[in-house]
This record gives C-alpha cells, structure tokens and sequence, in this order.
C-alpha cells in the first residue's frame, strides 16, 4: 500500500516537470499555432544558466533558488533572439518552414551548447534545502511539494493573464485571426514576442524543478524531456493551458505506475503508443477544442 | 484541415524523435567542436615524438588510441589522452621501442557509443597503427573487437570488463579485471564487510558493462548468502529511478548494487536517499570519480570496486600519480588513466618481447606476457584477460577513501 502511494506522489513529481515544460509548448502553439521545438532547449539553456549562477548565489549569502532570476532573464533573451532571428523571417512561409527552422534552432542550440560549456555533464548543486516528511513508510521530499505547487500556480496564473488582461485578450485574438487583430489595433509582432518571452521564462522555472529532483545537466538533457513533454501537450489538448497540466500528471504518473507494477522495460514504449492513440482517436486532446484552423 | 494537421503532427514526432536518436548518438554536426580540443590535444603531444624522430618513414612505430573523449565519461577520455601521452613520452625518453620512437597515430573519441566506436576503428587502421588501444566502455570495445579480429589487428582494451570481449578470438587482449571476477567479489564485500543480508540491484539494461555485471552478480551472491530482494531495471539515459528506488525501499533491501557508469551516479544516489534508502549502495570500477560536490552526506555509505588505488604505497603507483599531479593536475587523475597508461606499456613490452613492430609478432608476444605496472602484476591468460587484484573504495564525506586491494581466489 505504502508502494502504492509513494508511486502517486513520485509519478505527480514527474508529471509537474513534464506539465511545466508541456506549459511552454502549449503557449507557443495556443497562439502562433507553431511547435516550438527549441523550448526544451530553452530548458537547457535555463539549466546550465543555474548549474553556474547557484554557487554565485550561495557565495553572496542569497538562496540558491534565487538563481531562477537570472535563468528567467537569459531565457527569455535566448527564447525572444531566437523568435526575432529565426522564427520571424520564416513567418509568412507556411507552418512547415516554421517546423523545419524550430527543428533546426533545437540542433544549433545543442550544439552551441557543447562548444560552450563542453560534454561533460554538470552536476546542479542543491537548490532547495528543504526537510523531507515521513509518514508511515512513505517519504515525501518537501520540494516536490514545491514543485507541484509552482506548477499549479503558474497554470492558474497564465490561465487568467490570458482570459481577463487585456494582452491576453489580444493573444487570443491573433490566431483567430492575424489581419483582423492589426486592424483592431493589436501590435501582432508585439504580442508574439511577448509571448516567446512568457514561454522562455516558463523553461527556466521548468529548469529550476527539473535541476532539484534530477540534478544533472548534459547539452541533450531537453531531447527526452522535450518529446515527452510534447505528447503531454497532445494528450492535453495543445492550445489548453489546463489540458497541458493534466496531460502531464498524466503522463507522469502513467510511467511510474507503468515502471513499478507493469512492465519496467516498456514505459517509453507505451509512452509514445499514447501519441499515436490520441492522434487517431481524439487528435483535440482531453481539453482541446475543435476550432476552425487557420493555418 | 484536420486531418492534414493531424499527419503532420505525427510527422514532427517522427522527425522529432529521430532528431533526438541522432542527437544522443552524437551527430557528424557535433563531431567537429567536440574533436576539436581532443586533436589539439593529440597534435601537441605528436609535436614532441615528432621532433625527436626525423620524418623519414619507418622511424617510428605507430599505435593508435580510441577513448571516449567527449560525452558522458569524457573525464575518463581526458585521462586517459594524458596518461597515453605520459606513457609515450617516457618510453621515448628512455629510448623508444627496437630503437625507434613510439608515436600515437591518432587520439579518436568513440563519445562512448557503438557506432562512433566502429567509425574511430576504421580511422585508426586507415592510419596504418600496429596495435588499437581501446577503449573504455564495454558497449564499444565488443564491436571494435569484432572487427579487429576479422582484420588480424591487435585490440587491447585497457577498461572493458564484459567477459565476452576476449571471448571474440586470439587477438584481443584487456589489462583489467573482468565482470565474473568483479561481481562476485563485490558481492563477497556486500556480505562480509558491510554486513548485508538482503540485496538490490539495478542494472542499465541497454549497456554491456552493466549487463554482464547484473549477470555475474546476480549468479553469485546466494552464493555469498544474501538474499536477492529486488532485480530493476533502467536505461542508460533515464534520469528518473524514482520507481525503482521506491521498489528498493520497499523491498527492505540493505545493499543496493548500482553496476552503471558515473554519469548517473550522483543522480541515483541522491533519488535512492531522498526515497528513504539508509543502506550501503554499491557500485563497478565505473563509479571512479563520481561527482559527489553537494551530496557527500547522501554517498556516506557508498562503496565501489576500482583498477588501482593512487593511496597504494607501492612504487608504481606513486610514481604514476606524482608525474600525473604534475603534468595535468589531480583533477583528471582517474583510474582509466592508470590502465590506458599500463595499456601503452604492454604494447611496448611485447613489441620489445617480439623483436618486431609486425602486427601479427605482437600478437603472438602478449600472449601469456607478464607485466608489471600501476594496476598491479599479472599474466595474461588464455583467453588474454590478466587475474589482478581488485581495489575496494568507499565514500566518506564525499570523498574516495581507499579500502583495500583483494586478490580474487
């Protein structure tokens, strides 16, 4: 029993990152209706920013988490660069050159990353000192209570940044329709940095709770978590805030349960086989709506 | 518009995944930067057997290197180009080999892959090497092997424990310890000097190092009297063990075997302490320079087996470690360092045993050779693999504290 619960709590750990990250995804596509497959990257970005900002911290005598200040801000330099230099030229060429050159930021960017910080993974020092609760046999680190709790907190607060602000109100205006929002008045260009600055600064909270439960950071470390991420998103419902949180506990706590009681050696397997159901079956996702496309 | 959307969703996550494959794998964009350091490196230490030897052909003898340079155990690839460039500019300080300079044709990286390890196989013998000293990981050095022993090359890996290596035919050779020799040992340790009575282990099942561990030990310890309470699974890439290491807990286990290479170490140690695990975890010579730098207390109680111990008083070993520290720092003192080293000097020995720098002659002479050197002194045995001692370590406040060195019945 006591295995039992401690496989909800580590697979609702699992499933936070995978939703914060899942979050990222969601965004970008919600509104510019393009995959930004460099966001995992962004989380490398944000995680190698940690592994050499945190000993700064602990140094000047601030908290190591303090840290995701400065990860949030070259995050969002990178993610906003890269949207300006890569995505931009691209946007009037059709949503396969946006692909292909999100495809190609993800490699450049890894590949930038080895040249600069080397192949050699970091080990991210200790970011939250917190105690970790016992209780019957079951253990439960107080940060993935952290975790959970940030991730919660952020779809909520995007959630209402995107229904009741007036930016939010016109980020839901541009994939309706992006001729008609420039007529009403709304800064396209605007809103899709905006954006971009938004999801990069979401990679770089998704690092900080990564680097506290898999304190590792390797130039490739976004590849895996990027692609499960992403078929939580699609098992959300891409576009939906709440579809990505959900499709992410999902995912999470489908891999641990799959690890402890089912197969071991399967759970990537079964992982991906969920992609490739939802497409066929419900490609809307849990809480994606069937909305006319207007690629 | 639907279904179009539809199909090209699934087609990005074709693409995506097989972007993420060739990514891991270590894509021919990722080659050029990574190699970069590694050739400077390699092209200064040719600078100074080039200068000594004149450039007329047949003056030197050419042996070539394969480690993995960059990637996961690229502290090991760093290690090991110095501790080849220390063997060999002392060899040709005292003389070279038959009168001649031994010269390395070329450091290549197998980035610890096993198709990089082919590729860097074909570049060494297009150079016209007499011998391959390669390479660290298990996975690579059995292909590498494989096609050694169809070319009549000689292979002589320096860390590969896999049992199968050697297996592959005469002409390969290795200068450590081998995994059916290690795992039992390190199941006799987990019994009598921890005290353990019920055993754990999760093994890589994608890697060969750990799987012929995971088998070696798995064979042996009811053997030694513990009782096997927990037999996991991961993968060489995972980073989440949270679900076996709950199983481990679970279990009521009090030794966990941990037989994976040091990349994931720190990873796993600090999960299977945070789930409650209060027991010893035990590790291969593939823990050697774990990074322990803000998680000492959670390696308090951590034990692996290695090549050789730099604190072991005996001569070889401090002189090694003393030229080492001077030359490159501690930093990279590894123990791949130590049997890349003595892997150098092998060859030399037995090219010096043959009277000729002819592949098949050194063949022939490392045969049954008997060495001594860093990681001990052994005899080769028919199969080509040496019996030496093994080195037992333990963690204590994060730092490797030498145990003891036993010598395998």
């Amino acid at each position: 029993m006591s295995l039992f619960v401690q496989s909800i709590i580590n697979g609702l750990n699992q499933g936070a990152v995978y939703a914060l990250v899942a979050l990222g995804y969601t965004m970008v596509y919600g509104i510019l209706r393009m995959i930004n497959f460099a966001h995992s990257d962004f989380i490398m970005v944000g995680s190698y920013t940690l592994f050499y900002t945190i000993p700064l911290m602990v140094a000047a005598g601030m908290p190591a988490w303090l840290s995701v200040v400065v990860a949030i801000a070259v995050c969002v330099v990178v993610g906003v660069t890269v949207e300006q230099v890569a995505y931009k030229p691209v946007r009037g060429a059709g949503s396969m050159s946006a692909l292909i050159t999100a495809l190609a930021m993800s490699l450049f960017l890894e590949n930038l990353a080895l040249v600069l910080f080397g192949a050699n993974p970091k080990s991210v020092p200790e970011i939250f000192s917190l105690p970790t609760l016992k209780v019957l046999g079951i253990t439960l680190p107080s940060k993935y209570l952290v975790t959970l709790a940030i991730g919660i907190l952020i779809m909520f607060g995007l959630h209402v940044f995107i229904k009741k602000t007036t930016l939010g109100k016109a980020m839901r205006a541009v994939p309706e329709d992006k001729q008609a929002s420039t007529l009403v008045g709304i800064n396209v260009n605007r809103v899709i940095t905006t954006t971009f600055a938004i999801g990069s600064g979401l990679a770089a909270v998704a690092a900080l709770m990564y680097c506290s439960t898999y304190p590792r950071c390797t130039t490739e470390m976004g590849t895996m978590l990027g692609i499960k991420s992403f078929i939580a998103a699609v098992l959300g419902g891409i576009g939906s805030i709440p579809g990505a949180m959900i499709g992410g506990i999902v995912i999470g706590l489908l891999e641990i349960f799959i690890k402890v009681y089912l197969a071991p050696g399967w759970y990537e397997a079964i992982t991906y086989s969920i992609l490739i159901v939802v497409l066929l079956v419900k490609p809307a996702g849990i809480m994606g709506k069937n909305v006319g496309e207007k690629v | 518009m639907k279904k179009k959307m539809l199909s090209m969703l699934l087609a990005l996550t074709v693409t995506a995944s097989l972007v993420g494959c060739a990514t891991t794998g270590g894509t021919e964009t990722a080659a050029p930067a990574a190699d970069a350091p590694a050739e400077t490196e390699a092209a200064a230490s040719e600078a100074p057997a080039d200068a000594a030897a004149p450039a007329a052909e047949g003056d030197t003898i050419k042996i070539g290197v394969s480690a993995p340079i960059t990637g996961g155990l690229a502290l090991y690839g760093e290690s090991a180009v110095n501790s080849v460039t220390m063997a060999v500019d002392e060899i040709n300080a005292n003389g070279g080999v038959l009168g001649k300079q031994l010269e390395v044709a070329e450091f290549v990286d197998d980035k610890a892959d096993s198709t990089e390890a082919v590729n860097a196989y074909n570049r060494l013998v297009s150079d016209g090497v007499v011998a391959v000293i390669g390479t660290y990981t298990s996975s690579c050095s059995i292909p590498m092997g494989e096609r050694a022993q169809e070319e009549g090359m000689l292979l002589l890996s320096p860390c590969a424990t896999n049992a199968k290596l050697t297996q592959i035919g005469s002409n390969i050779f290795r200068a450590c310890f081998i995994d059916p020799v290690q795992g039992p040992m390190m199941a006799k340790f987990a019994k009598e000097e921890i005290g353990a009575t019920k055993a754990a282990i999760i093994f890589a099942k994608d890697d060969d190092y750990s799987n012929g561990l995971h088998e070696s030990l798995t064979e042996a310890w009811s053997g030694y009297g513990l009782d096997v309470v927990y037999d996991g699974s991961c993968s060489i890439k995972d980073v989440d063990y949270s679900a076996q290491v709950s199983q481990v807990v679970a279990s009521g286990a009090d030794v966990l075997f941990y037989p994976c290479m040091l990349d994931t170490v720190p990873i796993l140690v600090q999960q299977a302490r945070e789930a409650g695990f209060e027991g010893a975890i035990v590790g291969g010579d593939a823990w050697d320079c774990s990074d322990t730098s803000g998680k000492e207390e959670y390696f308090n109680n951590t034990y692996y087996t290695n090549h050789y111990a730099p604190e072991d008083p005996s001569e070889a070993v401090q002189n090694y470690v003393a030229a080492y520290k001077e030359a490159y720092g501690a930093d990279t003192l590894t123990a791949a360092g130590a049997c890349y080293y003595d892997s150098v000097k092998m060859v030399a020995q037995a090219i010096e045993a043959a009277g000729s720098a002819e592949t098949s002659a050194i063949i022939a002479a490392m045969t049954g050779m008997t060495y001594e050197g860093v990681t001990g002194s052994f005899t080769l045995d028919e199969n080509g693999d040496p019996k030496k001692p093994i080195t037992f370590v333990e963690f204590q406040d994060g730092a490797p504290v030498w145990k003891s060195n036993v010598m395998p019945e």
